[in-house]
């Protein structure tokens, strides 16, 4: 803010010193001019009634001629000063609002305004750069989960939509690149409670920018990054970037695994999805042959996991492409009966319509439904605003590419224990995933659950009391499904991963014992995320949890249920069951 | 030679000569001390004020403080004069001439300061 001060009265100096010296002149011509007071007598006005006069004159104000009526020679000498006045104040004023409406002062502000604002946040955010169709979703997500974030842009116009979203926390944006690290250091990266950066401008290079600046600035927080192409994903991770998203290759293989692991893939989509949204029961492609048009990366992709599970595909695409078996391509734009009928769609079992053009992909989708209604179609919806015209075709799977990024965001985001869970899930059989599914569903009454940590280390006030200062009985997982209000309610919620001692168990059984450094993953409902947090942070509400009894609070009842306990069992007693 | 340089060592000059011319003379006897050259020693003030804005430097923010407190001091200098002739009337008696003067040194040595600065500035940049 001082800079913009600074930078307002250098470029007002001239206006100023104009107006300095008009008053000057104006006042010392009316001192040195003689007057005729009210007696016919010569007089002088003083410094003072002169100045009071023109000020009053120069602002256009006029009280008219004090303290006497002016002679010719006054009144000519004001003559001259109004004018000279009035033109020194519209060059004021006309400075000042030109310095307003100046680009690289509002700039400035805004500027100043952003960096204000980001020193002031006091919870933990995350810095997003790039505001595109992917940082909408994910933004729209972490706000309706209470999370704090502040959004670099390079596009203006993007900036004004934030202000449009309504987010229920003033996030702080600013327009400017962020490949620059001088900005970023700005808008956070080295603020205490930064907790991850997310790179997903549409610009290649300066997500690889971000990725770099992190490691270098703050390279022990999160940073996610979006890339288009194998090398400069290679290029991030290099960098200690902790999640790198390459969007053609998780497609591949989220693909991949629905086609041969429809029950794991559907309790991957389920943790990856975001809390509060129906839970989608996503049909399983059928093996068989299948017609690819559109063979960008995308199709690349699940060419290569229709392959592996054993189907015949046929690929058109208006490109060449020399590494597929020419019997298997069709040079062609694909939107046409007679190139789609040559690709075999009359006894094809899907169809994935994969181009880059929205326009292009309906059309194919309509072309080949028409000669084949059984098919089984799948469709790359480019543009997030194209939405009605997806759904009204009806496609079995759509996906849309920045929703899968967003997901692959939040999956990161969310907590890296939940990355770890999923990388076991996915080696799980489908049987065990069979048989989650259903608790999985009950959980928030076919909803996506909410995912949340608990860490047992200093920071959890509870857990140092229950594990170092008072260790009996011994904390269980069990016990955190109790409910904290209500005992012998039990909370919605499943403990889907347990980590002791550097071992991941997956689904704990509820008498596994906790001990100080564990970490536990829950999945539940949202009221049993807020049970968890606040036995987190309440020392009695956790040995109530833990005991089912309440404990007394105050200093006085402690004592007396301290008598209590002695008379009762003398001290020597505990010493013997703690020996035990 | 920098016009820019010539124009605001000029002005930062004739504000602490102006003053000094002023202040000059016995402390308590009205008529060595011209009301014009008060006036003139105030308007060159806010001049040397204006032309001192913007400076983000240290200096320049010591420079633009030492013309503030130069510009405080000679405008309650005005403001007693003013009070002794229309205000309580007495004029200007021995005791509010010693008055006024006495605040117009106090920003002779401000302004004193302020060619200091620009003295020691003006060798630095020489070397």
């Amino acid at each position: 803010m001082d800079g913009i001060f600074f930078l307002m009265l250098r470029r007002l100096r001239a206006p100023i010193i104009m107006l300095i010296s008009i008053y000057a002149i104006a006042v010392l011509g009316l001192v040195l001019i003689p007057g005729i007071d009210g007696n016919g007598k010569p007089y002088h006005i003083d410094f003072f009634h002169a100045f009071y006069f023109i000020s009053y004159t120069a602002t256009s104000i006029g009280f008219g001629e004090i303290p006497h009526p002016f002679t010719y020679q006054q009144r000519l000498w004001v003559l001259l000063c109004i004018y000279l006045a009035v033109t020194g104040w519209a060059y004021a004023i006309g400075s000042i609002f030109g310095l307003m409406r100046d680009e690289s002062l509002r700039k400035a502000i805004a500027h100043a305004r952003f960096g204000r604002k980001v020193r002031r946040i006091s919870e933990p955010f995350y810095l997003i750069c790039g505001y595109g169709q992917t940082a909408r979703i994910l933004c729209k997500v972490l706000d309706d989960l209470d999370i704090r974030f502040v959004i670099l842009e390079l596009r203006e116009e993007r900036i004004n939509d934030i202000a449009l979203a309504n987010f229920h926390y003033d996030t702080p944006s600013f327009a400017g690149d962020a490949a620059n690290p001088e900005l970023l250091k700005i808008a956070g990266i080295e603020h205490p409670h930064c907790i991850g950066i997310v790179g997903i401008t549409g610009n290649e290079e300066a997500n690889l920018a971000i990725a770099i600046s992190a490691y270098v600035l703050r390279p022990q927080i999160l940073s996610i990054c979006r890339s288009r192409n194998r090398s400069v994903a290679e290029n991030m991770a290099s960098f200690g970037t902790n999640k790198v998203i390459n969007l053609f290759e998780t497609v591949g293989r989220k693909f991949a695994r629905r086609l041969q692991q429809p029950n794991v893939a559907q309790l991957c989509d389920v943790l990856a999805d975001f809390p509060g949204n129906p839970i989608a029961t996503e049909p399983q492609p059928p093996v068989g042959h299948w017609v690819i048009v559109g063979f960008g990366r995308f199709g690349a992709a699940v060419y290569q996991a229709l392959l592996a599970a054993g189907c015949s595909v046929t690929v058109i695409d208006p490109e060449p492409q020399a590494q597929l078996p020419p019997d298997c391509f069709i040079h062609a734009l694909g939107v046409d009966a007679a190139s789609l009928k040559q690709a075999g769609i009359e006894h094809a079992v899907g169809l994935l319509v994969s181009h880059d053009n929205d326009a292009n992909n309906l059309s194919a989708l309509a072309t080949a439904r028409e000669i084949n209604p059984q098919l089984f179609t799948v469709a790359r919806q480019n543009l997030t605003h194209n939405h009605i015209l997806f759904t009204a075709f009806k496609p079995n799977i759509t996906s849309i590419r920045a929703q899968i990024i967003a997901h692959e965001c939040l999956r990161a985001m969310e907590n890296p224990l939940l990355a770890d869970a999923m990388a076991l899930i996915s080696q799980q059989s489908e049987a065990w995933a069979a048989q989650l599914l259903p608790q999985l569903l009950e959980l928030c009454k076919g909803k996506v659950p909410e995912i949340w940590r608990i860490q047992f280390n200093a920071r959890n006030a509870s857990a140092v009391h229950a594990m170092l200062a008072q260790p009996l009985p011994p904390l269980r997982i069990e016990h955190y499904t109790h409910d904290a209000l209500n005992h012998g309610d039990s909370l919605r919620c499943l403990a889907l991963l347990h980590r002791h001692a550097g071992t991941d168990t997956l689904l704990p059984t509820g008498d596994t014992p906790l001990y100080f450094g564990d970490e536990l993953l829950f999945i539940g409902n949202h009221h049993a995320r807020l049970a968890h947090t606040a036995v987190q942070e309440s020392i009695s509400l956790l040995d109530y949890i833990r005991t089912g009894q309440e404990q007394p609070q105050s200093w006085l009842f402690r004592r007396i249920a301290q008598y209590r306990q002695d008379q009762k069992n003398p001290p020597l007693s505990i010493a013997e069951q703690g020996a035990d | 030679m920098n016009i820019e340089k010539v124009i605001f060592g000029f002005f930062i000059l004739l504000a602490f000569t102006l003053n000094f011319g002023f202040v000059l003379g016995q402390i308590d006897v009205p008529h060595q001390h011209d009301v014009f050259e008060l006036f003139a020693a105030i308007v060159i003030n806010f001049i040397a004020t204006a032309l001192k804005f913007g400076d983000r430097t240290q200096v320049g923010a010591l420079h633009l403080a030492t013309s503030l407190v130069a510009d405080l001091q000679l405008v309650t200098a005005a403001l007693i004069w003013g009070h002794a002739e229309y205000v309580s009337g007495t004029g200007m008696t021995p005791g509010v001439t010693s008055m006024v003067v006495s605040f117009a040194a106090g920003a002779l040595a401000a302004n004193l300061v302020s060619v200091v600065l620009l003295i020691g500035e003006t060798l630095q940049h020489r070397r």
